[in-house]
């Protein structure tokens, strides 16, 4: 009897231990929980296979059969009555199995012609399993509010220096991964310096910041950076990608334009810090603000940015409707990462927008005061009506960031030039057929936005551009928080969380860490859109301030770096590229704002390629400070956009573009040896560091300091003084040769006297250090 | 301890492993584990066989021994043995299954399987303790053996398979040729219907039973005769009316019928290839159709066009086409002609640097090169031995290889051989006969040989078998040259401007003057590497080459421009549309070109254009040249006159001279030009100020089209000396 | 295929493709020389974007851009009917309200303008040419003209664009970038998409760098622009002080320098770096070498014409054209400036046909007696056509013509194409009568020749498939030899 009691106690034991191994597995999230997610495992499959088809493109179902809604899922097939597509539960009465796995063209599904390939054993295990446990459906992640979710628990908890952390380590161990040692203090200084400001630490600053023993450093050197002007430049270069800024109107003949003063109203607004939903506010509708100032209205260049045809004996309307097609492509990508323009000719074939919520979201742009065309290049102005004046006073007083040389007014762009009294009348928007300017429907719409993203209640909102601005930056509206952390997060780890930064639809790819972006978007709403905290906060993560070594392992399992277990490895975007050359060399022109400027460039770029008409007809080079300032004031012609950008990946600005593709050619390494700009740096580096009373090897060193932001190692050390020297000895032979080298470039030379061989063997020297991997690479 | 206490403390353990086992099986969907726990599972693949074996054992041992004459307390570690370890087995077992995703069919029978046999094993440790009935009845212990054995037999059976394939412990089947063999696709769109995709089937399916090595009912399926020989039973792909063809109805047959084609433990045909077998033979089963000749919409049509033999590509990867990364270097590109072919197409690039090892590399494919490339590159003899190894190229480029025809008799032993190209070589007529020998190349280049076209034509045509390509060679015609560029952006001389000349050809003569006068061929001054300029000069250029009739001159214009002004503006504004860049215009030393929209212009018409030039201190003004634009077509005339008044104090002016530049424009010169236009001043005129006024034409001549209206005037440049 | 393998997919072949010599190299050279590389899940998907599908017919492709668009009637599309109706009205019947530009838009009459040159037939298939065409005419027996291609677009941005990315507007990746990503170079030291820019005498257009943009493809895959000028290729020469020996020496330091840093960081990226350098030095040895006309015997120089001497010109750029291809450029696209025949068209159309006849016939000639026209597709041709009826004052031997969209005529030679004349238009030369060949089946058309399926050859970009042919398109078999 005894043994039985005892039995019983046992076996009590055992259900306990089960239920333990059970509830702890559970507890763990992204652990191996075998429930089907409709987003995460279906969804991606369904769009990508069957939504062409059977989504939510109204004109192009077939057989009456939508795959996106239930109801429709659940719905007996119209052409096969007694069938049904899904029948909840049970995967072997579901016809989409059956098609989904046969090989027979007649059943098939997706079909031979459709070019899409069958689906995987895995993809369809995964649909019956989603079967069998209901097809449950979700709505789309990116279009229900973000909510702080708790944060993870994870084991490695030294290693948490702020909320990212958790989100990050936690997905790391899940994956078996440990996090990189902290990076050198020297890198940190290069990493922050470029990603805030864009530029190198001076010699002087990164001994500064070396020697510091302040324990919080870091945070401080941060807060010093975000003080900086250049922050504003810095995080402008995005921003211009995306408003696809130019210094030209595009098409034929591209004729100048001025639409600089609304990029210099963009750093302005970075460095005072404009939080997210006033900055966009005012772009989206400035004009319309109660009593707007001029820059509030500048600000809505941001729209006008588009190009704009000088091309005799266009139709009009055609192109007017070109410009707003333009321009709701540009809000839809940047500000709310969906691809609205896919519903210009036909309903979304993969997201909920109707091909009647694009004219709605389009009217919002209708009612501008815009014409198609305003004579050709002959009689071509600065700007387009409607136009924004900017007189010398109002530069010198409150537009003071608008800065220029020039006496005469300024004009721009934007949206609404209203005069006192003004009222906005729309233009009536009719639905466009196949989203031709010369097929309109008699459908009227009014502006209205997306509602299937957040519902648009006009009594509360207008429905003019303020509305959608109104709209845009609800604390309630899903997507913009989202997707400017992501535009932040990308710009700072080379890939955002969501790795599709301008598409969240169906068709994007899903967030590696949606926990953790919605967490810092929610977070940022709750900080008031403050951008600096939020760059702040991301650059104060230990996720951030790992080493970039790559172990063999990481190569191995996890070369795109998904895990985060390490930092990012990224060549500087082109501007940055040459900001840190000329910055290093102490050619740097930081004046900030004012008309882009023509810096050295290959003969014949503009001319081989002209029309012959026009002001731009011909480059004409600037000289003195102007050839030295920061990239992003490079003229951009867009018809032939400068090329030393162009071979870096800079963005040719003909669209709203949201991420950079990021190469490695040989027309780089043709550009980095070969661009006078590049061999000036180095020649005039090469003058100065021959000026000090330092030995050789130690201005070696310094220089490569001064470069690469780290001391160099004794294998570095020696193998470029030896290089050194031997150049030294080689120019004391031929002085002539010397002098060649220093003539590179239109910077004058030092005043004092210095030795000629030794300044030419330091600039060729300098060129290798220009020429490492590591210079122009993130450290 | 002894058996008896071991034995005693298992069969407890029993009483906590197998309600473990049973929660965990019914529970297994919520089922989290540890790693620790799952590498535990690892081990069930270990265990297993123990309780198969000793179960199995087991069920002989009752099936053998009739009296039951073992005693049970024999007997009992025995089984508790066995039930322990099935028990074991069957919880790692699930464990494991956690891990990888298994076929769930086969699992939840391998699973359950697993747990009744734990299970049964359990009861028949009471079964042999404590039931007489058992004990005593032979009969009850067969039937129950026999069903202990069948449970054992195919459940564990059912988890072999998930190991090891749904094949394992099946029919032993050999390795046929179908598993191994490299079935090859033609994809190219004329290719016909039958060598697409039909084919393809047959061999992979059918061949290794109707194939030459083995040929069953004395049917081949190899090749289009032996099909429609058909087998024993006659003819396989025509239906008649009470029946399908054969083929059509074997492959349809079901599975268990003994006709089924292939038959069962084969390799099956996928629904696709019947689909594409069914259909080509209700099509009529012939073996002409060009796939590009069905409509693109025809199912057969997307059906074979789709069609990749199963595992095809896999097989490619694994056995077949041989990585060609070893073959490819800076200088030569190795590849195949498309993906899934074997042929191999070689491009050698830049003679500079070829290197024979790279091509003799290639022997190593020898039998797979079917294009090769080789122009300009430095070839001897022994390189064309190695080529003549390719013994399937089709086309060969020896172009410009400084060979001669000798060194390139091997070539002619490959059978294959139907495009050479040798352009570019020296060679004779004789040696060129003597090649030809017994050469059945189908196609010759024989482009710029040295030997005259006519004797050229003459002689290829005693070959009408091969088609040569002569091309033209214009060497004996005689064209004009071309001018030379000019390498100098500027035109404005300060102190001195120097000017070099480029030409792309050698050996050319470059002739220039300075005074407007044509170059000749024997007195104008040759050029050498660079020209100095110091004054105002109009220079015309010249280039001479033998065996070329001269170039056109080309001119252009100099300006000396000494001196600066202080000061320039405008005092009548230039029209709204042609501001240029304001008065900096004049003097910024840049040159408007031929465009005038380009802002390089002032431009002037119903305002006569006033301008004053500033000195700080008098100035002494010997001549000015004032650049302007003609372009008659666009209303743009000649000035008509300049004058200049001098001032001091910037109020008073005194005129200093008028000059009137009398033109006639008749309709025949539609003039676009750039002229300048000079004024000189009376010796020593000095003044701080000078206001020039320039007059435009005011009535258009009646040739024109707009007769009677305001001519434009066009300036971009003033030089003061 | 899901999503992830797909995009581990794309990453692979990237991350490969930039690893390879030059990443100018394509998937067809990637995937074979590493099959086990692109270890996805699903093969079909996998080897659809193996290239090419099937034997090409075309290895390499130069395109003789023409850029304004030519009048078809004035040198290919012989309408008697136009010179016995000169002066008269268009039939609307004819014109069937066809939409026009702003330029003639509020025009009140559409006077019919027949040409003012001689016609005659030339080569086996009698094909007309205009008298302003001598040598192309010659050449007649090597020509696949195609009188029925027909656009969508009547101005010339969005059809130029159309022409070169197969969609009007957006940032989509030109033909070229297209081949280049599939078929990559067949010279690793030369990229495998060149550009060559000239420009007319007549009225011209610009053209834009987006032409040959690699839209959402790598930046590997833009249009590289070669100048017959000096430096051929933009940064390619260095400065004076730094000679040959030197040069190597500083590679020599970089590379030994990035070495050291790959060890100790371990990026694979590094040594991309150093190929993409010591490629860098072999481009400069290879560009100057191939583009040289020194070497060129004079019996070539006078085949082109001596204009081909002189850099810029399109005769140089044909000779160049065919030196890179030679070379193995896989597509060589050349932008003729000065076609925009508003008015003046007698005139202006002279100087155009005198810049391209000799040296477009050349470059057939060049390439036909060296054995390379049969694997080189030249094509010749404009965004769209030029229309039937003048354009402002009509005079007895002065007319204009506006923009024509419905039917205009390309040629194109070697790489596989069935010589002769193909389609037909109306009496009027405004409608087509048979043979249509849209844009897109053209683009189908010439994947085709080059080995490519062009329904399978997609690129998925933000969750979308893009492919060259957009959504339609068809491989017109008549066109093909």
């Amino acid at each position: 009897m005894k043994k039985y009691i005892s039995l019983g106690a046992i076996v009590l034991v055992v259900i306990g231990l089960i239920y333990g191994i059970a509830y702890i597995a559970d507890g763990k999230k992204g652990g191996r929980s075998k429930a089907i997610s409709y987003n995460q495992d279906i969804r991606p499959i369904l769009s990508d296979k069957c939504f062409s088809c059977h989504g939510p493109d109204a004109n192009k179902v077939k057989a009456g059969l939508r795959l996106d809604i239930p109801s429709r899922a659940f719905a007996e097939l119209e052409k096969n009555k007694g069938h049904y597509a899904i029948v909840p539960g049970f995967p072997e009465k579901s016809d989409l199995i059956t098609r989904i796995e046969s090989n027979d063209p007649a059943i098939m599904m997706p079909l031979p012609e459709s070019h899409l390939t069958k689906l995987t054993k895995e993809e369809i295990a995964l649909f019956k399993r989603w079967i069998q446990e209901g097809a449950k459906y979700e709505k789309h992640w990116a279009f229900v509010a973000p909510v702080k979710s708790a944060l993870p628990e994870v084991d490695h908890t030294k290693w948490v220096r702020n909320e990212i952390d958790n989100f990050i380590l936690e997905k790391m161990e899940a994956k078996g991964f440990d996090p990189n040692e902290e990076a050198p203090r020297d890198a940190l200084i290069k990493r922050a310096y470029s990603d805030v400001v864009g530029l190198p630490p001076s010699y002087e600053a990164l001994n500064k910041w070396r020697n510091n023993t302040d324990e919080y450093w870091y945070a401080k050197m941060l807060d010093e950076l975000l003080q900086k002007p250049a922050y504003g430049e810095k995080m402008a270069i995005q921003w211009l990608d995306l408003a696809r800024y130019s210094d030209s109107y595009g098409f034929q003949d591209d004729e100048i334009r001025s639409q600089w003063p609304w990029r210099d109203w963009v750093i302005n607004s970075f460095n005072k810090n404009m939080h997210y939903d006033e900055f966009i506010t005012n772009q989206i509708a400035g004009d319309l603000l109660p009593n707007a100032s001029k820059a509030n209205i500048l600000a809505t260049a941001f729209f006008r940015n588009h190009k704009y045809t000088e091309e005799g004996g266009i139709i009009e309307e055609e192109y007017r409707v070109s410009y707003n097609i333009d321009k709701t492509r540009t809000y839809g990508k940047a500000v709310l990462g969906v691809t609205i323009e896919c519903a210009q000719c036909h309903d979304h074939k993969y997201d909920p927008f109707s091909n009647k919520d694009y004219y709605q979201l389009y009217a919002f742009f209708n009612e501008s005061k815009e014409k198609g065309f305003e004579g050709d290049v002959g009689s071509s102005t600065k700007a387009k009506t409607p136009k924004l004046y900017i007189s010398k006073e109002e530069r010198s007083s409150f537009l003071n960031f608008v800065n220029t040389v020039d006496t005469g007014m300024i004009e721009v762009s934007v949206m609404g030039d209203w005069k006192a009294g003004d009222t906005v009348k729309p233009r009536p928007t009719y639905i466009l057929s196949r989203g031709s300017y010369d097929a309109p429907t008699n459908i009227l719409v009014k502006p209205t936005a997306l509602e299937s993203i957040m519902p648009y209640d006009s009594t509360k909102y207008g429905s003019n551009r303020l509305g959608l601005a109104k709209w845009t930056s609800n604390k309630k509206n899903p997507l913009t928080a989202r997707v400017f952390v992501n535009f932040i997060w990308q710009d700072m780890f080379g890939r955002g969380l969501v790795k599709t930064s301008g598409d969240f639809g169906l068709q994007g790819e899903l967030p590696s860490h949606p926990e953790l972006l919605d967490w810092l978007a929610v977070d940022f709403m709750e900080h008031n859109w403050d951008i600096k905290y939020l760059v702040k906060k991301i650059l104060s993560s230990n996720t951030y301030k790992q080493s970039n070594l790559i172990s063999k392992k990481q190569l191995e399992q996890d070369p795109e770096n998904l895990t985060y277990s390490r930092s990012p490895r990224l060549r500087f975007k082109a501007e940055i590229v040459r900001d840190y050359i000329l910055s290093t060399s102490g050619l740097l022109n930081t004046t900030i704002g004012g008309p882009s400027v023509k810096p050295y460039q290959p003969k014949g770029v503009w001319e081989s390629s002209t029309s012959g008409r026009g002001s731009l007809a011909s480059y004409k080079q600037d000289h003195g400070s102007d050839i030295y300032r920061r990239g992003l004031y490079t003229f951009i012609k867009l018809t032939a956009p400068p090329p030393s950008m162009m071979i870096f990946d800079a963005s040719n600005r003909d669209q709203c573009e949201a991420t950079r593709s990021s190469t490695n050619t040989p027309l780089q390494a043709l550009t980095m040896l070969n661009d006078p700009t590049i061999l000036e740096a180095a020649r005039v580096l090469g003058e100065n560091t021959s000026l000090s009373k330092k030995s050789l090897d130690e201005k070696i060193e310094q220089a490569f300091e001064t470069i690469v932001i780290r001391k160099p190692t004794k294998f570095e050390r020696e193998k470029l003084i030896a290089y050194c020297q031997k150049q030294v000895a080689f120019f004391n032979t031929k002085p002539a040769v010397a002098d060649a080298a220093l003539k590179v470039g239109e910077f004058e030379h030092p005043k004092q006297k210095y030795n000629s061989s030794e300044a030419a063997a330091l600039m060729k020297t300098i060129l290798i250090m220009y020429n490492l991997e590591e210079t122009i690479t993130k450290s | 301890m002894n058996l008896k206490k071991w034995t005693a403390f298992v069969n407890n353990a029993l009483w906590v492993l197998n309600p473990f086992l049973l929660l965990i099986a019914f529970f297994s969907e919520k089922l989290k584990l540890g790693m620790y726990l799952e590498w535990l599972g690892k081990m069930h693949p270990l265990f297993l066989h123990f309780p198969i074996v000793l179960g199995i054992l087991i069920g002989i041992y009752y099936l053998v021994d009739k009296k039951g004459s073992v005693d049970s307390n024999k007997l009992y570690p025995i089984l508790v043995g066995n039930a322990f370890l099935a028990s074991i087995v069957a919880i790692l077992g699930i464990f494991i299954s956690k891990q990888d995703s298994y076929d769930d069919s086969l699992i939840f029978a391998h699973q359950w399987g697993g747990i009744a046999i734990a299970m049964i094993g359990w009861g028949l440790i009471y079964l042999q303790q404590y039931n007489q009935r058992f004990k005593s009845n032979y009969i009850l212990r067969v039937e129950f053996s026999m069903v202990y054995l069948l449970v054992i037999i195919i459940f564990t059976h059912k988890g072999a398979q998930l190991t090891h394939g749904t094949s394992v412990i099946s029919f032993p089947q050999k390795e046929t040729a179908e598993n191994t063999q490299i079935i090859k696709v033609v994809t190219d769109s004329n290719a016909t219907l039958y060598a697409r995709a039909v084919a393809p089937i047959l061999q992979q399916k059918c061949v290794s039973c109707h194939g030459t090595d083995k040929v069953k009912g004395e049917l081949l399926l190899n090749t289009p005769e032996n099909i429609l020989k058909g087998g024993k039973d006659g003819d396989i792909l025509t239906a008649n009316k009470d029946k399908e063809a054969m083929l059509f109805e074997r492959i349809h047959l079901d599975i268990t019928h003994k006709k089924h084609m292939p038959p069962d433990g084969k390799a099956q045909l996928t629904r696709e290839e019947v689909a594409i077998l069914s259909r080509w033979i209700k099509a009529g089963g012939d073996f002409k159709t060009k796939m590009n000749e069905l409509a693109k919409t025809d199912t057969l049509f997307l059906l074979a066009n789709k069609y990749t033999p199963a595992d095809n590509t896999k097989v490619e990867v694994k056995t077949g086409l041989p990585d060609l990364a070893e073959y490819n270097s800076n200088y030569c590109t190795v590849n195949y002609l498309y993906y899934g072919s074997d042929a191999i197409d070689v491009n050698f690039f830049q003679g500079t640097f070829y290197s024979r090892d790279v091509l003799k590399k290639l022997e190593k494919l020898q039998d797979q090169v079917l294009r090769l490339n080789m122009q300009g590159m430095p070839l001897t003899n022994e390189d064309v031995n190695i080529i003549s190894q390719f013994n399937n190229v089709e086309s060969i480029n020896l172009n410009y290889t400084k060979l001669d025809l000798k060194t390139l008799e091997p070539l002619k032993q490959l059978k294959k051989l139907k495009l050479l190209s040798i352009c570019g070589l020296k060679f004779t007529e004789s040696e060129l006969t003597n090649f030809l020998k017994g050469s059945t190349i189908a196609n010759i280049n024989i482009w710029s040989s040295v030997i005259d076209k006519t004797q050229l034509e003459k002689l290829v045509a005693r070959y009408p078998k091969t088609k040569f390509t002569i091309g033209d060679n214009m060497e004996s015609e005689v064209l004009k040259i071309n001018p030379p560029t000019i390498d100098q952006d500027s035109s404005i001389i300060t102190k001195f401007l120097d000017v070099k000349m480029k030409h792309p050809l050698n050996g050319v003569t470059i002739r220039y003057t300075l005074n407007g006068v044509d170059p000749d061929s024997l007195t104008s001054p040759i050029y050498k590497n660079t020209l100095r300029l110091t004054r105002n000069a109009n220079l015309k250029i010249k280039v001479f080459k033998p065996g070329w009739i001269g170039s056109d001159i080309i001119q252009r214009n100099f300006y000396k421009s000494e001196i600066r002004p202080d000061s320039i503006y405008l005092i009548s504004s230039p029209d709204q549309k042609y501001l240029g860049n304001g008065a900096k215009t004049l003097v910024d030393l840049e040159l408007g070109g031929s465009n005038f929209t380009n802002k390089k212009w002032l431009g002037y018409k119903d305002t006569t254009m006033k301008f004053m030039v500033n000195f700080n201190q008098p100035r002494v003004l010997h001549q000015a040249f004032l650049n302007s634009l003609i372009d008659v077509g666009s209303y743009i005339f000649p000035i008509v006159s300049i004058s200049v008044e001098g001032s001091n104090d910037g109020i008073k002016f005194t005129k200093i001279t008028e000059t009137k530049f009398p033109y006639e424009l008749t309709q025949k010169d539609v003039m676009k030009d750039i002229k300048t236009f000079t004024v000189d001043f009376p010796n020593n005129t000095s003044y701080k100020h000078y206001r020039f006024t320039v007059l435009n034409v005011k009535k258009l001549p009646v040739w024109h089209p707009g007769k009677g209206t305001t001519a434009w005037i066009f300036m971009d440049e003033l030089f003061l000396n | 295929m899901n999503e992830f393998l797909e995009h581990g997919l794309n990453q692979n072949r990237r991350k490969f493709l930039s690893k390879m010599s030059l990443g100018l190299g394509g998937l067809a050279l990637g995937s074979l020389m590493a099959p086990g590389l692109f270890n996805a899940s699903n093969e079909d998907e996998l080897f659809a974007n193996v290239l090419p599908h099937f034997a090409p017919k075309a290895k390499r492709i130069i395109y003789l851009f023409q850029n304004g668009a030519p009048s078809q009637l004035d040198l290919f599309d012989y309408k008697p009917l136009l010179q016995t109706m000169h002066g008269e009205e268009l039939p609307a019947s004819i014109r069937k309200g066809q939409r026009l530009t702003g330029m003639t838009a509020n025009q009140a009459k559409f006077p019919l303008a027949g040409t003012k040159f001689k016609f005659s037939q030339h080569g086996s298939n009698g094909a007309w040419f205009s008298e302003t065409l001598p040598h192309l005419a010659k050449m007649a027996d090597d020509m696949c003209i195609v009188k029925t291609i027909y656009t969508e677009a009547i101005n010339h941005d969005p059809a130029l664009t159309f022409f070169q990315t197969g969609s009007q507007v957006g940032n989509r990746p030109s033909m070229g970038s297209w081949i280049s990503y599939g078929l990559g170079s067949e010279n690793k030291n030369l990229p495998a998409f060149c550009v060559l820019l000239s420009k007319g005498k007549g009225n011209g257009q610009g053209v834009y760098s987006k032409l040959w943009n690699n839209g959402f493809l790598d930046s590997i895959h833009q249009g590289v622009q070669f100048s017959s000028g000096e430096e051929p290729v933009k940064y390619l020469t260095d400065p004076e002080f730094i000679k040959r020996g030197d040069k190597r020496e500083i590679l020599d330091e970089i590379s030994a320098l990035n070495q050291e840093s790959y060890k100790e960081i371990g990026d694979p990226e590094i040594v991309t770096k150093i190929q993409q350098y010591e490629l860098s030095y072999r481009m400069q040895m290879a560009v100057p070498e191939i583009t040289s006309l020194q070497n060129e015997p004079e019996s070539i120089v006078k085949m082109y014409g001596p204009e081909c001497l002189v850099p810029g010109t399109y005769a140089a750029n044909c000779l160049l054209a065919r030196k890179l291809s030679e070379n193995g450029v896989r597509f060589v696209q050349l932008y003729h400036q000065g076609w925009d025949t508003h008015g003046n068209l007698p005139s202006e159309i002279v100087g155009q046909c005198k810049d391209i006849d000799q040296s477009s016939a050349a470059l057939i000639q060049d390439l036909k007696q060296r054995g390379l026209l049969d694997e080189t597709l030249v094509i010749w041709g404009g965004e769209f056509g030029r229309t039937n009826y003048c354009q402002g004052a009509l005079t007895k031997d002065n007319y204009g013509r506006d923009h024509h969209p419905k039917c205009f005529t390309i040629w194109m030679a070697g790489g596989g194409v069935k010589p002769g004349v193909h389609g037909e238009t109306d009496e009027f030369g405004y409608n087509i009568n048979s043979l249509p060949v849209h844009v897109h089946d053209f683009h189908a058309t010439i994947m085709h020749l080059m080995g490519v399926k062009h329904e399978e050859f997609t690129y998925k970009h933000l969750g979308r498939r893009y492919r060259l042919t957009d959504v339609s398109g068809n491989v017109i078999n008549d066109l093909i030899s």
